[in-house]
């Protein structure tokens, strides 16, 4: 896989599209919803692991 | 080792006409002490319109062997006192000279029902230590991943697709290693699934260990492990009410079963309190890999249908047209439906999805990260200005947060077949230099297909897709790292880097497609058993 940064990605999507790729910037949005989501699901999971729940 | 379903032949097999006066009911009260398990499995046979019923006696050899082993050990009085293979037939067939001509079409499934006796615990009883029926054969009746399981008949080879179902016998296995059974069977070959194994390494997981009584929740842990098998689960047990309700069963089983991988299910029965003992709670434990869909759902107009992740972001999930997960219940039978909302998510304890090779983290995840990256791509002013209708009728839809999400776990392969298929709405396609992104794609992705109310449910086609490295557990902070591409109608656009304050730079592309396309929906048939192993999907 060709990292996304190098100087070789613009090159491979010009082969792939024919087309070259224009550079754009797009700033992304700070709403704290989908981190604060995350990090919930990723302690839930942490006492997951700890658990131990007997199942029949 | 041998699966059961090869067990060699003992004696000359029975054939039974299934027409009037034969009564399903009459015979399994006469010849299987009347088991639950086993009226389903005929009512499932007489529902595909079986004509023939094919009993034979089998050799308890490679599987059934292993099984017979283990429960000796623990059990010395134990003797197996009953082992038939059970094969349900379309057509009507006479003994011998006609049954050469039968194929693996006229089938309809089969199950193997084992009696197991052990005097000192006053047990004998028959259960079905496997079985596997065609599904209903309805559009709506979606199994995204299906196993073509091998099965020898009056010394014929046949095939069956299906998922495998099995049940306990409270001995050496109880409702969990039937389940991860069934689970497992769908990404391992079956004679390497034994309950000896099974048992074997669930032994090695912290803790005393009693096959009888079920597995705990590391020991489940243990066996995937010991299988290969990633997952993502969550124990709901000790949980506050709000994990309930911020991180829903549904949505974790439905990302293991859309994605073909399968997921588990624990939950609390009813609590039985005899005279003179304590309430005892008891917790069992099924198997989904399937769902129904009912593209006429109203639930999807309702506010409830919503996925909020926080005040800011909410979007539809896809799941809202789900009406039944599709799985087995050891106790009753096989390929059941079992309605989205009929578990009261109190009741639900633990819940699992399976990983398909290569998949770091689950369904949930790729989806909410997608909405977070589908919101701020909206900024952008190619997207903005964008002359495509269909890019226009996203902003009008994503302005009210209705847009429809569903995350979809892929191969590179598989993404770049799917969009060498690809074709819009005035037949656009990309052209065959396409194959080439393969080497900008990491080996499994997560594809968040992007669509909307209207689009999605009845013509079942997307705007584009939001599409994640699935190969690298994404930060519980968002550092950009797991988005390789977004699609839209008309435009590309690719993470190319980092900004200094972090934040991806992007390359915009324009896109050969223009407006909507299929959804990818995965209907695989995987022959895992045998010398052949071969993979078999039809879209």
């Amino acid at each position: 896989m060709i990292s996304y940064a190098s100087p070789k990605f613009a090159k491979k999507i010009f082969k792939v599209f024919g087309a070259q790729p224009s550079p754009v910037k797009i700033s992304m949005r700070r709403s704290k919803d989908v981190p604060k989501f995350l990090k919930k699901f990723d302690e839930v999971q942490k006492r997951t692991a700890r658990s131990v729940l007997q199942l029949d | 080792m041998k699966e059961a379903g090869l067990a060699t032949t003992i004696g000359s097999p029975k054939f039974f006409a299934l027409k009037a006066p034969f009564s399903n009911f009459d015979f399994v009260d006469t010849h299987f002490d009347e088991e639950t398990a086993i009226r389903r499995l005929f009512s499932q046979a007489r529902s595909h319109g079986a004509k023939t019923l094919i009993v034979e006696d089998i050799k308890a050899e490679g599987v059934l062997h292993s099984e017979n082993r283990e429960i000796s050990k623990a059990y010395p009085d134990y003797k197996m006192t009953g082992l038939k293979r059970l094969s349900f037939w379309k057509r009507r067939i006479q003994p011998a000279g006609q049954f050469r001509l039968s194929t693996s079409n006229d089938l309809i499934g089969y199950f193997i029902a084992k009696k197991d006796c052990v005097p000192s615990m006053q047990k004998d009883e028959w259960h079905v230590f496997e079985a596997v029926f065609k599904k209903y054969d309805h559009p709506h009746n979606c199994v995204p991943r299906q196993v073509r399981y091998p099965v020898k008949i009056a010394n014929n080879d046949f095939e069956i697709d299906g998922v495998l179902y099995c049940q306990q016998n409270g001995l050496n296995k109880a409702c969990a290693q039937v389940a991860l059974r069934s689970l497992c069977s769908l990404h391992i070959p079956l004679g390497e699934i034994t309950y000896e194994k099974i048992n074997e390494i669930a032994a090695t997981a912290p803790g005393p260990y009693e096959p009888k009584n079920g597995l705990t929740t590391p020991q489940i842990r243990a066996v995937l492990a010991g299988f290969n098998l990633g997952f993502s689960d969550i124990d709901y047990l000790t949980e506050p009410p709000s994990v309930r309700s911020d991180l829903p069963y549904q949505k974790l089983i439905y990302s293991g079963i859309e994605s073909g991988a399968g997921a588990l299910l624990g939950f609390q029965m009813a609590t039985r309190k005899t005279k003179g003992e304590k309430t005892k709670t008891e917790y069992h434990s099924i198997p989904f890999f399937g769902h129904t869909f009912n593209q006429d759902t109203w639930v999807a107009n309702a506010t409830s249908a919503y996925f909020k992740v926080g005040k800011k972001t909410k979007y539809l999930p896809s799941e809202t047209w789900l009406s039944s997960f599709i799985g087995h219940d050891d106790n009753f039978g096989s390929n059941y439906c079992v309605p989205r909302l009929f578990l009261k998510s109190k009741n639900v304890k633990y819940a699992l999805a399976i990983l398909l090779p290569g998949a770091m983290y689950d369904g949930v995840r790729a989806e909410t990260i997608a909405s977070d990256y589908l919101y701020s791509l909206k900024k952008d002013a190619n997207l903005a200005t964008s002359s495509s209708t269909w890019v226009k009728r996203f902003y009008a839809s994503s302005d009210q947060q209705e847009v429809i999400l569903r995350a979809i776990s892929i191969s590179k392969e598989e993404y770049i077949a799917h969009l060498i298929e690809m074709r819009d709405w005035h037949n656009r396609r990309f052209p065959r230099s396409i194959r080439q992104l393969s080497e900008l794609l990491s080996d499994r992705l997560w594809m968040v297909e992007i669509s909307l109310p209207e689009l999605f449910p009845i013509n079942q086609r997307k705007l584009g897709e939001i599409v994640l490295d699935a190969t690298r557990k994404p930060k519980p902070y968002i550092d950009y790292k797991t988005l390789l591409f977004a699609r839209f109608p008309s435009h590309f656009f690719f993470v190319a880097g980092k900004e200094k304050n972090g934040e991806p730079k992007f390359l915009h592309i324009p896109s050969q497609i223009k407006s909507h396309t299929k959804l990818y929906i995965k209907r695989d048939t995987v022959r895992l058993s045998g010398r052949r192993s071969s993979h078999r999907s039809t879209r």
